[in-house]
């Protein structure tokens, strides 16, 4: 997918390049105005969760560059930090340890436990659909969203919430710094080395399951590396392990392998952290990079797509900063062009949490776990991605079963949630009242125009058909 | 290759579109393959049932060479003994959890399809199911051999139905979609009259992005599969709401589906989530009505066994086992499913030696199970010679993946194989 025809071509230098939208011509004031609209409400779907009606206003009010200024800026507090995540766990000492023949009961105790901190995994999933609805930081949120996906790691192997809690914070906390740091902090997360089996790489026959998917589906991609490269790499990790009594990363010398190794053609005595760098550093990792972070802000591309080679990797190759990258992304014109503007469809998280927004509707609460619930239908639960390869895009989500898992989360949540503005409006008028407060800023297709006008009568069946509209579900 | 890349975007079907338009009148109404709204179909009631057991089954732990001393000495910990396993001759054994498929075998009803696999095998997991679900080992495409044996015969979403809550791969053509239903009962909001209206709203205008149009596709699918899945389900009014399932969001329900969201097991590429006996259960159902669908898939996660597999494994395969022992015999007594073939297949074996985890790593060459009343048991293709590995370790194939493909497109689906495949390959004798 090239942008040829489409726009004027773009390189990258220190100061950022004029936006097509700004147009010196007072006649084209008033198209400009409503492209600033439909800029700006793209790039609060794409850097956020799908703007509410008084946000939007004001961010068209201040302007793309400094609504994205904004959003960029991760500093300050944060009103969403008041919303505490439930209590969680690491294993209390006496489930670490069996004397003598009480083995079985030992394996029979932990399950218990581990029973018991799994029933608040759904607390915790709402308290981070909270987080992405209420954050003063929405892109902070979103960026995790996209990480959690690119190093996706599931509640279903690991088990304890407390793990996958720990993991989120670095995802929160780091992602917006060098990539490589990221990546090294976490192979160390321990989440991540119960999901890709790193505590048990052992010296005598390594496991070779994390060495290949940090390759495959973390740093570089598939076709980039050879077999002898994961063998290579699991030798790296051998002896990383978790501390039993912390629950934390620990090296156990007489577990590593201190050969000489040869990986992604260079040989020496690695160690993991090692292996990490190189993989981070490749020239494969940066079109990895660049080009996961243009697929989910902007709109799916290769990662030999001119964008990705011509215009992110090399401003990302200087340092690895993914705040950098993503600045170079929102500032790109094939930002805001029409392929970007209806390249995607809302993945359920997204879908939910404008939806919640739109609605007045709040994550706290039990209503919360049933939203986690209704995640779980439309096949896209945080934390518990079907697999390392994370949740793909697009089409994806489309599937017959999801369109009537939407449509029926959807009429459900128009009941529970604040429809006034909706309500307060006179039958021919809905549809573009409902535009309004699901942030639609283009219009209705003929097709939408038509089924919105025949249940313009009843409020709430035409909110609920609008949330499952192709211009709300697309994003 | 990455998952965003094989997933671009497909446009709508215009002929799907136009059905799907009107779908709300095209309930199937029963009977046997006499389906007025799916006139494109065959008529044979032959029907292919594909297993996709995803992460990697350990062939070498299910069909066992159970007196090889090869097999012992790169299994130290991993191998089972001879006092274990269920033997099927001097040579081979079941794994012991496969009790029924040795009932099967006595019954000549269970195929084997030894040394399955294709040229330069991947050991990536997501690479190699691809290489799986498209039929194409060497190159990347976005397309799967059902979605291209639709694209070249007929659109119609309900000829292929994947049961879960998302469509896998192998379903999806350039233009055809085949459809995913979910194993709870499918109930859609409101009466007819709101069924109408998302029909308006999801009816393709012909002109907006793709990605619109995709969407909208999705919706008018889900009413044409809808009315026919939910009459075979045996709701007479499928716009009958007074039997809804409670709602996710009503904090009434008790058995609301939000109320106790417990995690998944852990999957390795993707698919369903539900019981496998479930999901085969709703396979049943619809073929006993006489749904005019021609290939199905249910799916099982994940025999990705890294470490500790013999309790993983044996867990799976009496899943398996228990399922597939069920169905085949449901389908032999049924006068739709007499001619049902299960295919079950994962996207590589495992490494012949075990590794220090108590698991073993992804592998290459493994085994296929074939299974129906109609199937004709026995061995198909050559065990792989434990002493000759290939440079990784792994088993060495000896049947291409794709003289499954190509006997099940002759000889059960009824087509040339060629429209899906491309090329041809050697037909093998299970039915």
């Amino acid at each position: 997918m090239s942008l040829k025809g489409e726009i004027e071509p773009f390189t990258l230098s220190s100061h950022p390049p004029h936006r097509r939208f700004i147009d010196p011509f007072d006649d084209l004031k008033v198209s400009s105005a409503l492209s600033t609209r439909s800029d700006v409400a793209h790039l609060l779907r794409r850097a956020g969760f799908g703007p509410t009606r008084n946000v939007l206003d004001a961010a068209v009010a201040s302007g793309f560059d400094t609504t994205l200024a904004g959003l960029l800026d991760f500093s300050g507090s944060d009103p969403a930090d008041a919303f505490l995540p439930p209590a969680m766990e690491w294993y209390p000492a006496d489930l670490l340890s069996a004397g003598p023949g009480q083995q079985a009961t030992l394996v029979a105790r932990r399950e218990q436990f581990i029973h018991e901190q799994q029933k608040s995994f759904p607390d915790l999933v709402a308290w981070w659909l909270q987080r992405m609805l209420t954050s003063a930081h929405p892109l902070r949120e979103k960026l995790a969203l996209h990480l959690h996906n690119n190093f996706a790691t599931a509640i279903s192997k690991v088990r304890l919430p407390l793990l996958m809690y720990d993991q989120n914070q670095i995802l929160r906390t780091m992602g917006n710094g060098n990539f490589e740091t990221l990546t090294q902090a976490l192979a160390k997360d321990p989440a991540m080395m119960v999901w890709l089996d790193t505590s048990s790489d052992k010296v005598q026959h390594p496991n070779e399951n994390f060495a290949r998917e940090l390759m495959e589906r973390f740093t570089m991609g598939v076709g980039n590396y050879t077999q002898s490269d994961v063998e290579q790499g699991a030798r790296g990790f051998t002896g990383w392990t978790i501390d039993r009594m912390t629950g934390q990363y620990s090296f156990n010398p007489h577990q590593f392998d201190s050969g000489v190794k040869t990986y992604l053609g260079q040989t020496g005595n690695f160690t993991g952290e090692d292996i990490v760098h190189m993989a981070t550093n490749s020239e494969a990792s940066h079109r990895w990079v660049a080009s996961r972070l243009w697929s989910f802000f902007a709109y799916p591309v290769s990662t030999d797509d001119p964008v990705v080679v011509n215009d992110l990797v090399p401003l990302y190759a200087q340092q690895l900063n993914l705040a950098d990258l993503l600045d170079a992304i929102f500032r790109h014109p094939g930002f805001t062009s029409s392929q970007a503007k209806t390249g995607l469809v809302k993945q359920p998280v997204e879908w939910m949490v404008g939806a919640f927004g739109a609605l007045g509707l709040s994550f706290s609460g039990s209503i919360g776990k049933r939203a986690v619930g209704a995640l779980r239908l439309l096949a896209q639960v945080p934390m518990d991605p079907p697999n390392v390869g994370g949740w793909p895009q697009n089409q994806y989500w489309l599937s017959t079963a999801s369109s009537l898992s939407r449509w029926r989360i959807a009429e459900e949540l128009v009941k529970l949630g604040d429809i006034s503005l909706v309500d307060e409006t006179s039958s021919s008028d809905r549809p573009d009242a409902v535009a309004t407060m699901l942030g639609i800023t283009d219009g209705w297709s003929k097709s939408s125009a038509a089924a919105l006008k025949d249940v313009s009568a009843d409020p709430v069946q035409i909110t609920a058909l609008a949330l499952v509209s192709p211009e709300y579900v697309s994003n | 290759m990455n998952a965003v890349s094989r997933r671009h975007f497909l446009l709508g079907a215009a002929g799907t579109a136009a059905a799907s338009a009107v779908g709300l009148d095209l309930a199937w109404s029963g009977g046997h393959r006499s389906p007025a709204a799916a006139t494109d179909l065959a008529p044979s009631d032959a029907t292919v049932v594909l297993c996709t057991l995803y992460g990697g089954n350990d062939g070498l732990n299910t069909v066992i060479p159970y007196n090889s001393s090869a097999y012992q000495s790169l299994r130290p910990s991993l191998a089972y003994q001879p006092g274990d396993v269920i033997p099927l001759d001097g040579t081979l054994a079941l794994h012991p959890s496969l009790a029924g498929f040795k009932k099967l075998w006595d019954s000549g009803q269970l195929a084997i399809i030894r040394g399955i696999g294709y040229p330069e095998p991947q050991l990536s997991h997501f690479r190699s199911m691809d290489i799986w679900q498209s039929a194409v080992p060497d190159t990347d495409v976005s397309t799967g051999w059902v979605g291209r044996w639709m694209d070249a015969t007929g659109a119609d979403p309900l000829r292929a139905i994947s049961v879960g809550d998302l469509l896998p791969m192998m379903m999806t053509g350039e233009r055809a979609l085949g459809a995913a239903v979910p194993v709870t009962p499918m109930v859609i909001p409101g009466d007819s009259a709101l069924a109408k209206d998302f029909a308006t709203l999801c009816t393709p205008t012909g002109s907006e992005p793709p990605v619109l149009a995709a969407i909208a596709q999705s919706g008018s699918d889900l009413l044409r599969v809808y009315a026919t899945v939910s009459a075979a389900m045996g709701k007479s009014d499928p716009y009958d709401t007074t039997t809804s399932a409670v709602g996710t969001f009503d904090p009434t329900g008790s058995s609301s589906v939000g109320a106790t969201p417990a995690p998944s097991p852990p999957a390795a590429a993707t698919g369903a989530a539900s019981s496998l006996g479930a999901q085969f259960d709703v396979v049943n159902k619809l073929i006993t009505a006489g749904l005019p669908t021609k290939v199905y898939e249910v799916s099982q996660q994940t025999y990705d066994t890294h470490a500790d597999e013999k309790a993983n494994q044996a867990k799976l395969l009496a899943e398996l086992d228990a399922a597939v022992t069920t169905f085949v015999e449901q389908m032999a007594n049924d006068p739709n499913g007499r001619h049902s073939v299960v295919v079950m297949y994962s996207e590589f074996g495992r490494r012949a030696q075990s590794n220090a985890s108590g698991g073993t790593d992804h592998g290459a060459a493994s085994i296929a199970f074939i299974a129906g009343p109609a199937v004709k048991g026995g061995y198909y293709g050559e065990y792989p010679d434990l002493t000759k590995l290939d440079g990784n370790g792994n088993l060495v194939f000896n049947t291409d993946y794709r003289s499954v493909y190509a006997t099940l497109l002759a000889k059960v689906i009824g087509e040339d194989p060629k429209v899906s495949l491309g090329g041809s390959f050697p037909l093998l004798g299970f039915v």
